[in-house]
């Protein structure tokens, strides 16, 4: 199932895997550079001609991070933010994405063309909207606004994809529920779900990232310095007259990684969710 | 899909948001807890509620947090169950924007750092209180005048003449140079830009070492052509307001700067290089020249104590009067603020010496109180000149658009050292935009 | 910003309303569907609630004159607009919007694709090559941007101590010193981080491709070629589309490369029209202008789609869909 024409032999095999293998050689590089820099003294990272490898390694910098700034404290209001935003993402998305993969109603197409108007702008777009709104619902500066800034503008997302995956769910197994004695509700719970399994991870991890990874909106909505994500906390290496490269590299290795595990686990999933999801 | 139904469904939306806001305030909290609704931490037993206060600092290092935050914490301890003060703060590359989002919002802190050129842009609007009823007698003699008056300004809005912010951070430009560079090359500091061209051609040995450091990309493109500007006599506006940047004076300024880049005196391309980077280049050895504010002297003491420099006026064209570039972030109230008079109380309260002075030292500003000038610390070789210039120090005018014109001159900078337009083209083009906004 | 690839194909299946649907009045049929409006009713809300006002919001900017604390203070109709096609300026970050997106989105497209072949082969160590190839992608574009913006340091980048050393160079490259070579250097860099997603929605494509076809066409002895550009190729072609278009919408709004690289300088000659319209707002107050701006966005973007929507629902139409994939 995996692959179809794996037993390929001859030239062409070997030109499509060099190509990969520059592709990860130039993807990787500039994360490799990440951890050398990050591994620095603060004295080697202005040396000219600067080097591959640090001369003296600063393992040192990845525990003084932490002190610099209050990175513990960033961590834990990202996982808090883009927890709670995965959650309300989910929550509200699997049962749309349900209804638009198996049941017919007046305004579905609507419903269809309203999730792909939301990705059309640009959250810079709408930033200072958003504020204005979070302004007069008294929100700013908390959790919450956040959690659902995110989880309204990655929901779209998760529908569209879920969809798919709910669609080619052959429907007669559904029906078969619904024979048993099953509701519509149950066989969605105790069928639809469990057979989604793979797709619902990759959205939840999408959600999750595009919560994690965001810096304008958390930069617009937080004021207080103890309420900041990691992106935007680790903005603070980057300052008005000098940035400390060594510490920014270190904490955004900290803030990649992750996300990157995240990632990585899911990956199988990944695959199958986009064959699914509309990608046919 | 229609537009219109989608922004009346949008109001609706609206209303469901409310409602939302309401349930979640009761499940969630409001985040820290310090600003939310209705639960007054301070104070135990007594029948009021303390005022609550908002106040927005920017980071000039990552020190400043800590610094404001005792400030704050003092003050709270002091008035406990009367007024609770909650710091909050921004990089500084965002205050602008954060500024003016909240004030457009309704919901700007109660008393707020920022940028002194935007005094004319932020009371234009009613947004600045005039601090002229609240400053009096002794409390405003401890300042230098010269630093107060620049936030002196008469909004059109209003044609009335007003202090609208007080100074909480200000600095003098100063040439640092490399002295054993200088030595080698048997130079002294340069006083003129004959000089200076010299000075930059013959200390510099690429790719190790450039002559002097021009940051024509990032935030600081247009404070830097002031220095060329001011001291050939040019100015940005003339006494009409008109813009005269483009004048024989400011012409000659941006030719020279052209030609000292053309003729390998800086970096190679300096739209390339922002501040931030020019600043550590200078620091690590690889620029002989950098005319910036004290900071540098601490940044240099932490990071590269071995440099050998020394500091000096920026240089003057022959035949033109010296000016110093001056720069100073304020200190001022929101004019929709509640709660005004607790607002100025604490303001009064960390113009205290004793904060003033921390400040100033950890983050190597110059003093703006005449009590910190005088203290021992501001009188070291390295501080001296600049508390010294800060007297004749020139300041930008005020202009409603000053954000405008500053995106003006760095593009027309930009466009003089990218060879796109000549500097005079580049600079008429800017006079023609400054003058239509 | 968003990492997430927008969802811009709007999932379209045969069904919808059916004919079946028409023969009731609409009150009866939302009666009927009332459990689907229950189940749509959380995403709806949420989206109405957040996403809405701020688009209502950019809308009544673009056709007013705003102060510069984002106010709007006076009804101008469409002045914001002509005032914008007035500007040459405009038109030119324009131009360079459409360089940057067909660039960065074709060039991309042309290397994920022997990327995603190889991912489809076996062979061995290639579930690290997969797992290798999403970190870039895991990692935000702000982080990608800053790690860039230190390889591409004007003294300090590590590419320029490389080409020295292979005295490639005699002088440093300034990579964002001027308009062309920071193009080059942005151009890459958008593509690098184009590449994963890209390259997994094709592998995505590719393995929907059933298996039986290349055997029939082995049998037909078709090499590998040939089995590309009559079996792969067109099978894809769908999955292309949807790629493309993902890639289009999210290449057009992409903010931090531009942003944190050059910031659109020197001179605006590396602005694309968010990164532009964020400076008119937030650097020069003009909210007015740059809502206008946003709308064209919004504006060309739905073009866009609509346009690729038909194409791709006339293709299905003939037929030429290859039906649903089999799941495994």
């Amino acid at each position: 199932m995996e692959t179809k024409h794996a037993d390929e032999r001859g030239p062409m095999r070997w030109i499509i895997l060099v190509s990969l293998g520059l592709v990860l050689v130039v993807s990787l590089f500039p994360f490799f550079y990440m951890a050398s820099t990050a591994l620095r003294p603060k004295a080697e990272i202005f040396h000219f001609p600067p080097t591959w490898l640090p001369q003296t390694w600063a393992w040192r910098n990845f525990v003084d991070v932490w002190t610099r700034v209050p990175l513990a404290r960033y961590l834990l209001n990202s996982v808090i933010i883009a927890g709670g935003s995965t959650l309300v993402n989910m929550l509200c998305g699997i049962p749309a994405a349900y209804v638009l993969a198996r049941m017919r109603f007046p305004g579905k197409q609507f419903v269809r063309h309203l999730l792909l108007v939301t990705q059309m702008f640009s959250p810079i777009v709408l930033i200072i909207g958003l504020f204005k709104l979070m302004v007069a619902a008294k929100l700013i500066d908390s959790y919450f606004s956040l959690i659902i800034t995110y989880a309204a503008l990655s929901v779209a997302f998760t529908v569209w994809f879920l969809a798919g995956y709910f669609e080619s769910i052959p429907e007669e197994i559904e029906e078969a529920a619904q024979i048993d004695g099953c509701s519509r509700l149950t066989a969605l719970t105790r069928v639809v779900l469990p057979m989604s399994a793979p797709a619902i991870i990759a959205a939840l991890v999408f959600a999750f990232i595009w919560a994690w990874n965001d810096f304008m909106i958390a930069l617009t909505f937080v004021s207080t310095p103890d309420m900041r994500p990691l992106s935007l906390g680790i903005y603070a290496f980057l300052g008005q007259y000098l940035i400390e490269w060594h510490y920014l590299m270190a904490a955004a290795l900290i803030t990649v990684v992750p996300v990157v595990i995240l990632f990585f686990s899911v990956e199988k999933y990944l695959v199958k969710g986009l064959t699914a999801g509309g990608i046919k | 899909m229609t537009v219109g139904g989608s922004v009346r469904k949008g109001l609706r939306g609206v209303m469901a948001l409310v409602l939302l806001a309401v349930m979640a305030a009761v499940v969630f909290g409001c985040g820290s807890g310090s600003k939310s609704a209705g639960t007054p931490q301070v104070g135990t037993g007594d029948s009021g509620k303390a005022v609550e206060l908002r106040f927005l600092f920017p980071e000039y290092s990552d020190k400043t947090k800590g610094l404001m935050q005792q400030v704050v914490d003092d003050f709270n301890t002091e008035n406990k169950g009367k007024v609770h003060v909650t710091l909050e703060t921004a990089p500084w590359d965002k205050l602008h924007d954060k500024l003016a989002v909240t004030m457009g919002g309704n919901q700007a802190a109660d008393v707020f750092g920022f940028a002194t050129r935007w005094v004319s842009e932020f009371s234009e609007l009613g947004q600045l209180e005039p601090l002229d009823s609240y400053l009096t007698g002794a409390f405003k003699d401890q300042f230098i005048s010269r630093l107060l008056e620049a936030s002196v300004y008469t909004p059109k809005a209003t044609g009335k003449q007003a202090t609208f912010g007080l100074p909480v951070a200000a600095s003098a430009r100063m040439l640092f140079y490399r002295k054993d560079l200088f030595d080698k090359a048997g130079l002294k500091a340069p006083t003129n830009w004959d000089e200076l061209l010299d000075a930059a051609k013959k200390t510099s040995a690429p790719p190790n070492v450039y002559g002097l450091g021009v940051p024509a990309s990032g935030i600081e493109v247009d404070t830097f052509f002031m220095y060329f500007l001011w001291n050939n006599g040019g100015d940005i506006l003339g006494p009409n307001g008109k813009a005269v940047i483009n004048n024989t004076q400011g012409v000659e300024a941006l030719d020279f700067l052209v030609k000292l880049v053309n003729e390998k005196g800086s970096e190679l391309k300096p739209t390339g290089f922002t501040r931030e980077q020019i600043i550590e280049m200078f620091k690590a050895g690889q620029l002989s020249m950098y005319p910036t504010g004290p900071w540098l002297n601490t940044m240099i003491q932490r990071d590269n104590p071995k440099l050998a420099y020394a500091v000096a006026p920026f240089p003057v064209n022959k035949g033109k009067t010296a000016a110093t570039v001056g720069v100073t972030d304020s200190l001022g109230l929101w004019a929709k603020g509640t709660h005004k008079q607790e607002a100025w109380k604490f303001v009064q309260f960390m113009y205290q010496d004793k904060y003033r002075q921390k400040f100033d030292e950890v983050e190597a500003m110059l003093p703006e109180k005449k009590g910190v000038a005088t203290s021992a610390a501001f009188s070291t070789p390295d501080l001296k000149p600049f508390v010294d210039a800060l007297n004749n120090a020139k300041f930008v005018p005020h202009h409603p658009k000053f954000e405008n014109i500053q995106q003006i001159i760095t593009v027309a900078v930009q466009k003089a050292l990218t060879g796109e337009s000549t500097p005079k083209q580049a600079l008429d083009e800017a006079a023609q935009k400054i003058d239509a906004l | 910003m968003s990492q997430v690839p927008a969802p811009g194909y709007p999932a379209s299946t045969g069904r919808g309303v059916g004919a079946q649907l028409n023969r009731d009045g609409l009150w009866a049929q939302v009666v009927r569907g009332r459990l689907a409006y229950l189940f749509l009713a959380p995403t709806l809300i949420l989206i109405f609630a957040v996403v809405f006002y701020p688009i209502f919001n950019t809308f009544v900017m673009s056709l007013s004159e705003v102060n510069a604390v984002a106010q709007p203070v006076r009804f101008v109709g469409l002045g914001n607009y002509t005032a914008l096609f007035r500007t040459p300026l405009f038109w030119r970050v324009l131009s360079q919007t459409a360089m940057w997106t067909g660039l960065v989105v074709s060039i991309t497209t042309v290397i994920s694709m022997p990327v995603a072949l190889a991912l489809n082969l076996k062979f061995p160590g290639r579930r690290i090559a997969r797992a290798m190839l999403i970190i870039p992608w895991a990692a935000s574009l702000m982080i990608n941007a800053i790690i860039w913006r230190w390889i591409l340091d004007g003294q300090y980048s590590i590419i320029n101590a490389l080409l020295f050393k292979l005295h490639l160079i005699q002088e440093p490259i300034i990579w964002t010193g001027e308009a062309t070579v920071a193009w080059v250097a942005i151009i890459s860099v958008g593509i690098l981080v184009s590449i994963p997603f890209t390259s997994f929605s094709l592998l995505a494509g590719l393995q929907s491709i059933p298996a039986e076809l290349y055997e029939a066409a082995r049998v037909d002895g078709a090499g590998f070629g040939t089995a590309f550009v009559h079996i792969t190729f067109p099978l894809m072609r769908q999955a292309l589309m949807v790629t493309t278009l993902m890639n289009v919408i999210y290449v057009f709004n992409s903010f931090p490369i531009i942003w944190v690289l050059t910031e659109g300088g020197p001179a605006y000659r590396t602005d694309i029209l968010i990164t532009y319209l964020y400076k008119e707002a937030f650097r020069n107050g003009r909210f007015g202008p740059a809502s206008a701006m946003a709308v064209i966005t919004f504006l060309l973007l739905l073009a866009f789609s609509l346009s690729f929507a038909k194409l791709t629902a006339e293709r299905e139409r003939k037929g030429e869909s290859s039906g649903n994939e089999a799941r495994g």
